[in-house]
């Protein structure tokens, strides 16, 4: 093997000054690593890789105004840990809960989890519903966009980044309405370090025995981690009754498209988001 | 009498990280070996060919061309080191590299192509069946007692239903690694493995008519489970011909994704079992056929059958009897021992064969079972009396009481009737009986002769000789304990010789849960040859009065090695032909319940307690007896619930442990296990079988709590959610 | 590329390439065979190692993170007060059979007493800090005992090993 060209710039302007060194290669930006290094026997040879992990501006996580700023290098185990995530983001808790264990969660970050673009992704889905945007670094135009995190998603493991592009930021929006509700469950193989067979992430807003509105996003079983937005237009404005919630299943049964997989099938899939939602909704009323 | 220390002797060690596995052994300019593999169930091999922009002077290549004798000696001798015109699994090895480095050994397979022609392929076990070739049966037995067509004529209620169990993987900690170092003529094999005389006897076969010569020796081996039984010997033959090849050491270590996908699995059972009843729930009768999905190559498949063939009654008195096995070649990985090794499969189907008589005849399950329990001196359908060594209906009262099964039984019926459509919750209980034949099945035991040995030191220690080896099961400590109490020695003064067939006489392969019964039982008469031959009576002396008489010894002799060869005793004989006789010359028994939980959301089956008490004879390591069968629940919790492999087109489609799943921390139940010793007068302090028997009654257990849970008999596992969500809501949800 | 790094308190230099794994380096290049490799892929914990202080596993760290890092192996543990105490308890407690995940166990033994100091944790908190390790003979049922008796023995494990 020949040694693999590699460069770990410490700011983002270094990143722009490599980038634009060796635009004409096939790049591999490489951050915590935990996919990648599972599969790095299969990685191109002639792939500069460019790992972003030391890039300062990339860490942290940061409370302004009614949003959280959390640099897309942040492992999850930091969001994990803090506090402003715990009090503000509960959802996003949850799901990180639920991911791996803490030797993984220690290395593996979120910006690698969302853009790995797995429709498995276990930080995908919350995000989604919160209506999560995220920063994207051009070091072309050395310009950065904001786009929302449904748009960055194309498909399997593919994403709308332009060649070089890299996410920097994911920006949270923060709730002022209080006594928001909200859901996550995954539906693995496990109990533990287990890959999502299916996920729902919920959050929604009652008023007296109606729903307000909702939010939903379903992991694993489309393309894509994408909302539910036919199910949400439904349930709005409704009292949630056993013949609601049973039409609100047959509705999100369309919105999705699983795949057989090794880890399970696609009827079983639809079966089980269906459960999911059934289990959200019984949980939105007990409350 | 001393008081005797449960700690295990490796534990410090390995605690510390200072054992060394085969892996953490430095070896000198040593090639690391690759396999090339096919990529073909079935197929001819039409071409070979190397890259020419590959350096091919960098590595060595072996291919079947080169072999003398190209056949692996387990019992059939049909699978070879290296496929030479045609392949018969994908994964079957093909060439050999040898290379200085992973990288390198990784570049060259890339510039291998291997071109076929496809051949029919067997890649299921029904499309082997279905293809009805003589040459595809590995093995047939049929075993038969009493007037079965009778019986079933005139008997009240006939259940029948087919029972099947899936593959499984043996998810050792360590993978496979082996290595081979030449030496003149001799080439010194080390490795991770359980029958370094299995992997010697292969050894002195592809040698044949060579000059070369070969030692084994194991080294600390992490974790086996009978995956390291028969596989080694394939892979020591690969070392041990780059080695002679090369001239140099050689190492072997499979990546778990290697491992996963081309190691020896247990045979997954396809077994459909019909019972005779009696209006009041007596069987009758019992007809069954076994089949077992071999794979590839026949391994160890026959002796496979057998025991699930003698296993196949359970533990019930069952006066008429028909099981017809058979081990069937298909093209798949090569199936192989895994603990209990065809005892689960079939114990499985006569389980829950009860479980569907339950369910027909509406009779609680325990009842059932526990009315056509055997009881002390019934005979078995092989003619077998069960007159000695019987401790399982006191398993059985201590089991329904640890549990508070009937209590548990009525509350939960109630549950599921009333409150599981408000909770989401199905709750289950369920209860299985074990028997697991000691040590090997018929006359196994008296065709290996098992010897072992032992020298008295100087300094009043003993050096104890065996070829059975630490895989995790803690023989050692057992052994030392087992010495310890008899020649009042402390464990320092107990050393064990390395496991190298140079050094140790053949005592057998560590397997069938016979190392403490059949090789302690011998260490046992080797310490009694010591005191007569040091003239102190067996049982009063002191620790002082050993020291001072080996030292007079040594004033007259040279040396003191002892040897005893095991037999058998003369009643236990074995018919081959008609399968009447002894299978076993004892049997271990267990009883077992299970409460589990499915959440109606995610379908997924939830081990929440798993109570169960245990007849081993003799806890000669009560803490360690405790442990082997904790983690054989959990192994067994893995079998019934979790672990599903996934084949397509005959080729295993999971690569590692994201993809085959067995339970991790967070699975497991809360676990409640009782030691019942009804001692083996042929067994070290009464001691028999241990190892396996945890597994067979786990998976059988979990099972029934489920077809409580669901209201009908599950009729196979894994139970993973997508066969629960079947089963529950009339929809196919399975791949 | 040439890596300078502490491991187990020892400063050290080696040749790499940029993603060799950590679990190569500490084995082949520094002899430190305490640390095992079960899966490769992240998922049995057997190469279990701190990294700045974090439990991290071998097998994914890529060589070019390592520079300045600070390595502390099962191999590093042997000596402290804290090691002979979990020595000890899993020991007696039967924890132990094949013994090739053990040392991953250990370490996450340790990183869990460091946590949980002066706090009192159930079972479900102790499963959770080990769901990174995988052990397929003992059941896990000894291992959660030895841990259990750990945590009420009020321990001390520095914040940091060897600085």
């Amino acid at each position: 093997m020949n040694s693999m060209q590699y460069y770990s710039p410490n700011t983002i302007n270094e990143y722009r000054k490599i980038y634009s060194g060796i635009a004409d290669k096939s790049i591999l930006i490489f951050s915590g690593g935990t996919d990648l290094m599972v599969g790095r026997h299969e990685l191109s040879q002639d792939a500069v890789i460019i790992d972003i992990s030391g890039i300062a501006e990339l860490k942290g996580i940061v409370k302004k105004g009614d949003k959280i700023h959390i640099g897309s290098c942040t492992t999850l185990n930091e969001l994990l840990c803090s506090h402003k995530i715990q009090n503000d983001i509960p959802i996003l808790i949850k799901a990180i809960k639920t991911m791996a264990s803490e030797q993984i969660r220690n290395r593996a970050t979120i910006g690698g989890n969302i853009g790995n673009a797995s429709p498995a992704g276990d930080t995908i889905t919350p995000l989604v519903v919160l209506e999560t945007k995220i920063e994207i670094f051009s070091p072309e135009s050395n310009e950065v966009r904001t786009i929302p995190i449904k748009t960055l998603f194309s498909g399997p493991s593919a994403t709308t980044l332009e060649k070089g592009e890299i996410i920097i930021k994911i920006i949270i929006p923060l709730r002022k309405d209080e006594d928001i509700f909200c859901y996550f469950r995954k539906i693995g193989q496990r109990n533990a370090m287990t890959i999502t067979k299916a996920s729902l992430s919920a959050i929604a807003k009652c008023s007296d025995t109606k729903i307000e509105w909702i939010k939903l996003a379903s992991g694993s079983v489309s393309p894509v981690v994408k909302r539910m937005s036919k199910t949400e237009e439904f349930i709005k404005g409704k009292k949630l009754t056993p013949v609601v919630i049973n039409e609100a299943k047959e509705i999100i049964a369309k919105e999705i498209s699983p795949i057989t997989d090794i880890r399970s099938t696609k009827a079983f899939r639809v079966l089980i988001t269906k459960n999911l939602l059934k289990d959200c909704l019984s949980a939105l009323i007990k409350r | 009498m001393n008081k005797h220390n449960e700690i295990r002797v490796d534990a410090a060690s390995k605690i510390s990280g200072i054992e060394r596995y085969t892996k953490d052994l430095r070896i000198k300019n040593a090639l690391v070996a690759g396999t090339v593999r096919s990529s073909r169930a079935h197929a001819r091999i039409t071409s070979i060919s190397f890259d020419e922009k590959f350096d091919w002077s960098k590595v060595t290549i072996l291919s079947a061309k080169e072999m003398h004798n190209n056949f692996v000696a387990i019992i059939k001798n049909d699978m070879p080191y290296l496929a030479e015109n045609e392949v018969n699994y994908v994964g079957e090895p093909i060439l050999l590299i040898a290379a200085e480095n992973e990288t390198m050994l990784i570049e060259a397979k890339k510039h291998i192509e291997i071109k076929y022609k496809e051949l029919v392929a067997s890649t299921t076990l029904k499309v082997a069946v279905d293809r009805n070739r003589a040459e595809d049966l590995f093995e047939e037995i049929l075993l038969e007692n009493g007037e079965v067509d009778e019986v079933f004529k005139s008997a009240d209620t006939i259940v029948e239903d087919i029972f099947e169990t899936g593959f499984q993987e043996h998810v050792y900690l360590e993978p496979q690694v082996v290595v081979a170092i030449p030496d003149g003529n001799t080439i010194h094999i080390k490795g991770s493995m359980q029958c370094p005389y299995y992997v010697q006897n292969a050894m002195n076969e592809l040698f044949m008519g060579t000059e070369v010569k070969v030692d084994v020796t194991q080294i600390m081996t992490g974790g086996a489970f009978g995956g390291k039984e028969d596989f080694p010997s394939l892979i020591c033959g690969h070392v041990a011909l780059l080695a002679k090849k090369t001239g140099r050491p050689i190492i072997l270590s499979y990546n778990r994704e290697e491992d996963i996908q081309f190691t020896t699995k247990r045979h997954p059972s396809k077994i459909h079992a019909k019972a005779a009843m009696s209006s009041d729930g007596k069987i009758l009768g019992l007809d069954m056929d076994i089949l077992l999905d071999s794979g590839a190559y026949a391994t160890l498949s026959p002796v496979v059958l057998a025991r699930a063939v003698l296993t196949s009654f359970g533990c019930y008195k069952i006066p008429n009897v028909r099981i017809h096995g058979r081990a069937v070649k298909t093209n798949i990985t090569p199936s192989g021992a895994f603990r209990g090794f065809g005892g689960p499969q079939s114990l499985f189907a006569i389980e829950m064969l009860f479980e569907k008589v339950a369910e027909t005849l509406k009779i609680p399950v325990w009842q059932i079972k526990k009315s056509n329990m055997l009881s002390l001196g019934d005979k078995l359908p092989t003619g077998q009396p069960i007159d000695y060594s019987y401790g399982l209906p006191q398993c059985v009262e201590k089991v329904l009481k640890s549990s508070d099964y009937e209590k548990k039984y009525n509350e939960l019926k109630k549950y599921n009737e009333n409150e599981s459509a408000q909770t989401g919750i199905l709750k289950g209980i369920g209860i299985s009986l074990a028997a697991h034949g000691c040590g090997f099945t018929g006359v196994g035991e008296n065709r290996i002769k098992a010897i072992a040995e032992m020298e008295l030191l100087s300094g009043g220690k003993v050096l104890v000789k065996t070829a059975n080896t630490e895989m995790g099961q803690g023989v050692d400590t057992a052994y030392k304990i087992i010495i310890s109490k008899k020649l009042h020695l402390p464990f320092n003064d107990i050393i064990i010789e390395e496991k190298n067939t140079s050094k140790v006489p053949n005592s057998g392969p560590t397997v069938a849960s016979r190392s403490t019964m059949i090789v302690g039982k011998l260490l046992l008469d080797n310490c009694e040859q010591i005191l007569d031959a040091l003239s102190l009576n067996h049982f009063e002396f002191s620790l002082q009065d050993f020291k001072k008489a080996a030292k007079e010894y040594f004033k007259n002799h040279d040396k003191l090695v002892v040897q005893k060869e095991y037999k058998h005793p003369n009643f236990i004989k074995f018919d081959e032909n008609t399968y009447k006789g002894y299978g076993y010359p004892v049997y271990s028994w267990s009883a077992n319940v299970a409460e589990i939980e499915i959440e109606l959301t995610s379908y997924q089956v939830e081990v929440k307690k798993f109570y169960t008490a245990h007849d081993v004879g003799k806890a000669i390591n009560k803490q360690q007896s405790e442990g082997q069968v904790q983690g054989g629940i959990v192994q067994g919790i893995g079998y019934a619930v979790y672990e599903a492999l996934c084949i397509k087109d005959g080729e295993v489609q999971n690569r590692g442990f994201r993809d085959y799943i067995i339970p991790t921390i967070q699975d497991i139940p809360e676990m409640h296990v009782d030691i019942v010793e009804d001692a083996y007068f042929n067994g070290p302090y009464g001691a028999k079988a241990l190892g396996e028997l945890p597994f067979v009654g786990a998976a059988p257990a979990v099972a029934s709590a489920v077809s409580f849970a669901i209201g009908k008999t599950a009729t196979k596992i894994p139970l993973t959610p997508e066969v629960i969500a079947t089963l529950i809501e009339n929809n196919n949800y399975e791949h | 590329m040439n890596i300078d790094l502490t491991v187990n308190g020892k400063p050290v230099s080696v040749e790499a390439e940029p993603l060799d794994r950590l679990l190569d380096i500490l084995r082949d290049k520094l002899g430190l065979t305490g640390t095992k490799e079960g899966c490769g892929e992240g998922e049995c914990g057997a190469c279990t190692v701190f990294m700045n202080n974090k439990l991290v596993n071998s097998c994914l760290v890529p060589a070019m993170h390592l520079h300045n890092s600070n390595i502390v192996t099962i191999d590093g543990m042997r000596d402290f007060d804290f090691f002979k105490l979990i020595s000890k308890a899993y020991e007696e407690n039967g924890a132990v059979q094949c013994g090739f995940c053990t040392p991953g166990f250990v370490m996450t033994t340790i990183n869990l007493l460091r946590n949980s100091s002066g706090k009192s944790l159930g079972d479900e908190e102790i499963k959770e800090a080990f769901a990174g390790n995988i052990c397929r003979c003992t059941g896990y049922d000894k291992i959660i005992k030895a841990v259990r008796q750990l945590l009420t023995m009020n321990i001390r494990v520095p914040e940091r090993f060897y600085e």
